[in-house]
């Protein structure tokens, strides 16, 4: 998958003079086998950057494209397949069914498009540490539960291209490492390519090019 | 099915509100049933000779000359020449009257007999409506055909056997009464079997065939002549029916006007029964309306989640299919139980009714299941854009 910004700035970030950022206001692309990392401190838009990405907002200037087409023009069930298919995402915000249990969570994307069968996704539980909570109610789960069934959530579809906006926020180090290899490792068996956002510190997940935002 | 998608919708249903709806679509589809229903039962069996005034029967006013002097108001050819040129008259036909006695017989068992002085008349076929395929006599050992007025069952079944307590009958039985009938005139008597084949609404007599009539008007009545009419069927053209009100009165016609008192009671029953049928319609609307906005308050309530279906990759199709399983498992519900609430109060009104004597057929139609039917399935598709346009409308993304 090709994606290509030209001149992209976010309305928020409109005006804003002082950005020293590789990407608001640039021409450049991301091709296939490359392993993005887009840092920068707070507030400087990654989440935007990842939500213009992933089609939930459209408040910019420029044009972002994929496989060369303009995604303003996508209609929403073009978007509907494109996240059913090409493009997974880790939200920040994690963005559960917090009344659901994590299994059904997790049941809620297999149901809709999935890449692998449900045993293989329900040992994810224990590869993360987080198999005993997995008929718990999300509401009940701890930040760092919640955001591995998150990642596993990520994990259930197929992709070509996996959004990770702050992947690790609420990960021990040893947790992180763990998820870090899973996600790895499953992207390789997709050959998908991810793109990940991080304060600057992150060292978990390998890069192939950063860029400050 | 995706079963977890459901569960999110689950939470947020109100289940009270739509136990009151349900309450209202019973209450409703059962009136506009029963409504119908009696259309079909009472009101097909009265229909009155005014709304099928196509067909018309004319007679001369009688006056009080006609018993002073003992003439018979009959029409003068001229007059129905002058009639056949209305442009409001397509065609006529002239009743034959008998001339011989007619007596009819029933046995009753048990040596019991009732006998009765009867009149026939004759018009040709085509006028007669209703007409059975054994409206028909060719030989002179035949049983002699019999259409009577349904004025005259009706008369029986609630006026005399109410009264006099007596049983009602149904058309079915009384095909079945044997008859007897003897025939005199100046040529001799001759008996005949009988049976009354069918019913007239349309004209208030009892008709033999025609060529029976005119067999026994020579063989029996030694009757050679033709008639003058004193009355006539017409058939009008409804087109030009404005001018025959005026034409008719300054002729000195009448029309049949024996029917307009049923027509009466009927317009009032029809007037009841079109209120219970209004209401219902509104009941119905009013919980189907109570229904969408409940679901439209499903779709508020749950904006978040749907947004973040949409975000994981749903789409609205399924989104909607969804949630509109919900209503159509709840329509399906209330729509079962309200056949069941039509059926059960139907047949004990129907009981009520007939215990007075104003029921003696029950037609066994499928038009109320059909209209139920009908209408469960236009209210799911409305439903079902109904949802997908609530989904649409809130969460452009």
């Amino acid at each position: 998958m090709n994606i290509s910004f030209k001149k992209v700035t976010p309305s928020p970030l409109d005006g804003v003079t002082d950005l020293q950022t590789e990407i608001w206001g640039k021409d450049f692309e991301f091709v296939t086998d490359q392993y993005i990392k887009i840092f920068a401190p707070s507030g400087k838009g990654k989440s935007s950057f990842m939500h213009l990405l992933y089609g939930l907002r459209n408040d910019y200037k420029g044009s972002i494209c994929i496989d060369g087409k303009d995604i303003k023009t996508f209609s929403s069930q073009t978007w509907a397949t494109v996240r059913q298919e090409k493009i997974s995402m880790l939200f920040q915000d994690l963005r559960l069914f917090l009344d659901l249990t994590a299994l059904e969570n997790i049941k809620l994307k297999y149901e809709l498009k999935s890449f692998k069968d449900w045993n293989s996704l329900e040992s994810l539980f224990e590869r993360l540490n987080i198999a005993h909570v997995k008929n718990k109610p999300c509401a009940h789960l701890s930040y760092g539960e919640r955001q591995r069934v998150a990642i596993i959530r990520a994990l259930v579809q197929p992709f070509e291209v996996l959004l990770l906006d702050e992947p690790f926020s609420h990960l021990d180090r040893n947790n992180a490492e763990i998820a870090s290899e899973l996600i790895q490792e499953e992207c390789r068996a997709r050959k998908a390519h991810y793109i990940y956002t991080s304060l600057g510190s992150d060292v978990y997940l390998n890069e192939t090019k950063a860029f400050r935002l | 099915m995706k079963k977890t998608i459901l569960k999110i919708f689950w939470k947020v249903t109100k289940l009270n509100t739509l136990l009151l709806s349900a309450l209202g679509f019973c209450l409703g589809i059962s009136f506009v049933l029963i409504g119908l229903k009696i259309y079909q039962n009472v009101f097909s069996s009265f229909s009155s000779e005014l709304e099928k005034s196509d067909f018309v029967v004319l007679s001369k006013d009688v006056v009080i000359f006609n018993t002073i002097l003992n003439s018979k108001s009959v029409l003068e050819q001229r007059e129905i020449d002058s009639l056949q040129k209305q442009p409001f008259i397509e065609k006529i036909g002239f009743f034959t009257p008998n001339h011989f006695r007619v007596w009819a017989k029933v046995s009753a068992g048990g040596g019991l007999e009732f006998a009765t002085e009867l009149f026939f008349e004759s018009v040709a076929d085509e006028f007669v409506d209703s007409r059975p395929s054994n409206f028909r006599w060719t030989d002179p050992s035949d049983p002699v055909p019999i259409i009577v007025s349904e004025d005259f069952i009706n008369l029986y079944n609630y006026g005399y056997a109410i009264s006099s307590g007596l049983p009602q009958i149904s058309k079915g039985t009384v095909a079945l009464i044997p008859l007897e009938i003897e025939l005199s005139g100046p040529n001799g008597k001759k008996t005949f079997s009988g049976k009354i084949v069918g019913y007239s609404e349309r004209i208030s007599s009892v008709l033999v065939p025609l060529n029976f009539m005119q067999w026994a008007n020579k063989n029996i009545g030694g009757f050679y002549g033709t008639d003058k009419p004193s009355r006539l069927i017409v058939k009008t053209n409804k087109k030009y029916a404005g001018g025959m009100d005026k034409y008719l009165s300054s002729n000195n016609l009448l029309i049949n006007s024996d029917k307009l008192g049923t027509a009466k009671l009927n317009a009032w029953g029809k007037i009841l029964v079109d209120i219970l049928m209004v209401i219902g319609l509104a009941f119905v609307l009013f919980s189907f309306v109570i229904v969408l906005l409940n679901f439209s308050l499903i779709i508020t309530e749950a904006k978040t989640e749907i947004l973040l279906l949409l975000q994981l990759g749903y789409t609205t199709a399924t989104i909607t299919k969804h949630l509109w399983l919900y209503m159509a498992v709840y329509m399906t519900i209330v729509f079962a139980f309200s056949a069941v609430v039509y059926y059960s109060s139907y047949t004990y009104l129907n009981k009520i009714l007939t215990s007075r004597g104003l029921f003696y057929e029950d037609i066994n139609s499928k038009s109320p299941l059909l209209l139920l039917l009908l209408s469960y399935l236009i209210l799911n598709g409305l439903g079902y854009l109904f949802i997908m346009n609530n989904i649409r409308k809130r969460n452009k993304v």
